[in-house]
């Protein structure tokens, strides 16, 4: 499908109360205001770094410099939807990828919530968002991989359901990164990957280096592409990415001084420091 | 007879062609004239003896006939193609007055002469009762080609299937990709299906029946059926060779403009262009296949050339729609898909057209038609999940969040059965073939001399 016109509605997003009330029980959304959330990772010579404050935070919004309003690491419940590749070339890795999404549903939190989607020449909710993580590990023991692969419309799906929840989430896609049997069109759901802010994150077995969507959908979320052959196990590759996903920052702020609407480029910088900062490029305002 | 599906791992067959000179095959095997025409003499008794539809002796025997002694047989054809010519200009055998043999009303005698050699042989297909006792010459050699070309299409689609070896230095030979889910995993050099073979040396026999008597009933129902057979069986090199063919002698038919527009279509779809993507060839290949943009824009060419030959082909009209769609023509796309629709006659094609025609109104801008288009093709086909997939879309694209979800988890709560095609969508590069079975019925019935 073609990218349809420009959405027809804004819609408010839900800003987060301070990081502190998770501490006391599930994060409260009392206050509606048109936020702009972003999901940052900031690391310094290859290490993560912790302890930042809003006011460490050089965030421009179309190049207006932009006031942040609240930063929380690692303390808020996330949603996880793993999307996972179940077509015929997965075959051999079928046992590895169960482990793997077992692996990482045992690493979840309480208050953190679960769902896996499975691919093949359809994509299938095989355990929807919740924090009984229990039908997800059964969804796992039941898949099968046949059939060709969905990878587009697969991720169009995860990020919906991400999205579903105000909770921050992280989409986690395993695929060999071909997509032969999609509908939507690779760019429809780029788009979307720039209207929302959940994080794709995706492990590529083999990815040819012409297989452009993964890395594209990735890097216009904020998350990355991992390849298969660089992670010492997939267990640990999905458990890495968790664990980074915990320690990124998430800013929040109400624009100020841009028009509304259209493309806006994000820029976010840490001040006094030279830390390599990885966010998503920009987001499209009033979607 | 139901048409074979090539085992999968073959199933996706492209033409890999060498850029580069190919290394030096063995040398061209030297026979004796007179055991050339032996073996024309055989295949001549296989061409006889064959039943159409049958795996017979006859169409086992002729598969296991080398590539070396089917150019031999070639050559030998030319060749009494060419002495018929000379007999016919020749003052001392006018074409009238062809001598014949021991009486009879046929061309027997005459050509078995012409030929030289085999003229048993030939005595005992021209025998046959189906060829009506014609005395024509020409009428008589095409309807030996198209018998002959029946038995060799035989041979592709009922003997199982295998591969044949051949000489990298043989220009006609093809290299075959191996392909799973999408992914090319391999190059075979040095052999290719004997269904590529046989079908090819098939079109070969027709060129020779077209150049003096074409039978244009027989024209068509071969490049139709066998274009229909390749692109059913997904052998999409095979089927851009037999459609350049096809079109060559055929150039305005608009089946075969329109499978030739279907055939770049698929090979601007995902599951090809995937290929493309993995691909990794030997130094000295290259592909044939282009990318998205430049298979789309062929496509569309073909389509609207056989539309303009026929109107009232109205598949060609709903995928020329889609095609105008993805190359961003959304205007003619819409103008074209409802002016189809009326048009329609069976649920698959008006579930795609409603697809399309709602991807057309969604890039106009028409969100609400686009919205109605879609429902109209989840309705067609309830359990099918791209009419889902794209309403979520349509809303999600409009700030529609909770429409966006909603659409999504009815659609992605079905089980999902392998076994089970409940969404159109996914048999689109074949669902215009699906008649192949009855293509190749009718092909056999007009070549056998059935039908006449």
């Amino acid at each position: 499908m073609t990218r349809p016109g420009a959405p027809a509605t804004a819609v408010a997003l839900t800003a987060l109360a301070a990081a502190a009330l998770a501490a006391a029980g599930p994060p409260q959304f009392a206050v509606r205001v048109d936020a702009v959330r972003v999901d940052v990772l900031v690391t310094e010579a290859g290490r993560i770094v912790t302890g930042l404050g809003p006011g460490d935070f050089e965030v421009l919004d179309n190049g207006v410099p932009q006031t942040v309003d609240v930063v929380s690491f690692g303390e808020l419940p996330i949603n996880v939807i793993l999307a996972l590749d179940m077509s015929e070339s997965i075959g051999p890795r079928l046992r590895l990828l169960r482990n793997a999404g077992r692996s990482l549903v045992g690493a979840l939190r309480p208050g953190d919530q679960a769902a896996l989607i499975t691919f093949s020449h359809a994509v299938a909710l095989a355990a929807d968002l919740s924090t009984e993580t229990a039908a997800v590990r059964q969804a796992l023991d039941q898949v099968a991989a046949f059939g060709e692969t969905a990878l587009v419309d697969a991720a169009y799906a995860g990020i919906v359901l991400g999205e579903s929840d105000q909770a921050r989430s992280l989409l986690i896609m395993f695929s060999d990164g071909l997509d032969t049997a999609s509908y939507l069109h690779p760019s429809a759901v780029h788009d979307m990957a720039r209207r929302t802010d959940t994080v794709v994150y995706a492990v590529s077995a083999n990815i040819p280096a012409r297989a452009t969507f993964l890395r594209e959908l990735t890097r216009l979320s904020g998350g990355a592409l991992l390849e298969e052959t660089s992670v010492t196990s997939l267990d640990a590759a999905f458990l890495d990415i968790l664990d980074e996903f915990r320690h990124r920052y998430l800013l929040s702020y109400a624009p100020r001084g841009v028009t509304p609407g259209g493309w806006h480029e994000i820029t976010v910088r840490v001040r006094g420091r030279q830390a390599e900062v990885r966010a998503r490029p920009g987001y499209l305002a009033g979607s | 007879m139901p048409v074979r599906l090539l085992n999968p791992i073959l199933a996706l067959v492209f033409a890999v062609t060498a850029a580069l000179a190919a290394p030096a095959g063995l040398p061209r095997q030297v026979r004796e004239p007179g055991a050339a025409w032996a073996e024309l003499g055989d295949w001549l008794s296989l061409v006889a003896t064959h039943s159409p539809g049958e795996r017979d002796r006859a169409a086992d025997e002729a598969a296991r006939l080398s590539n070396d002694a089917l150019g031999a047989i070639l050559d030998q054809l030319q060749q009494a193609r060419g002495r018929l010519d000379e007999a016919r200009t020749s003052r001392l055998r006018p074409t009238s007055s062809i001598a014949t043999r021991d009486g009879r009303p046929v061309a027997v005698a005459a050509v078995g002469h012409l030929l030289t050699v085999q003229p048993e042989a030939l005595d005992r297909f021209l025998s046959d009762r189906s060829t009506g006792g014609r005395t024509d010459v020409d009428a008589a050699l095409g309807r030996l080609l198209g018998r002959a070309a029946l038995l060799h299409a035989d041979v592709a689609v009922v003997v199982p299937p295998m591969l044949r070896l051949v000489r990298d230095d043989d220009p006609t030979a093809q290299a075959t990709l191996r392909v799973t889910d999408g992914r090319a995993d391999g190059v075979e050099r040095g052999a290719e299906s004997h269904v590529t073979v046989h079908l090819r040396f098939g079109n070969r026999l027709m060129e020779l029946a077209s150049v003096r008597a074409p039978d244009a009933a027989a024209l068509g129902a071969w490049y139709r059926g066998v274009a229909a057979v390749q692109l059913h069986g997904e052998m999409y090199g095979d089927a851009l060779r037999h459609l350049e063919d096809a079109r060559r002698v055929l150039p305005d038919d608009p089946v075969v403009l329109f499978y030739s527009g279907t055939l770049h279509e698929v090979l601007a779809l995902p599951r090809t262009q995937s290929v493309v993507q993995s691909l990794d060839l030997p130094p000295g290949m290259v592909h044939e296949l282009r990318g998205t943009i430049d298979e789309l824009r062929r496509a569309e060419r073909f389509y609207r050339a056989s539309l303009r030959l026929d109107p009232a082909l109205v598949p060609a009209a709903v995928r020329h729609g889609r095609v105008l769609q993805q190359l961003g023509a959304h205007h003619e796309a819409r103008t074209v898909l409802e002016r189809a629709g009326p048009r329609i006659a069976d649920r698959p094609t008006q579930y795609l057209a409603s697809l399309f025609l709602g991807d057309a109104l969604a890039s106009l801008g028409d969100h609400a038609a686009a919205e109605g288009h879609y429902a109209r093709a989840a309705a067609l086909y309830p359990r099918a999940q791209t009419p889902a997939l794209v309403r979520s879309a349509l809303a999600r694209a409009a700030g529609d969040r909770e429409g966006a979800i909603a659409h999504l988890r009815e659609t992605l709560s079905h089980p999902v059965d392998p076994t089970v095609i409940t969404d159109p969508w996914r048999t689109y590069a074949t669902t215009h073939v699906a008649d192949a079975p009855a293509r190749l019925a009718t092909l056999r019935a007009i070549l056998a001399g059935v039908a006449r």
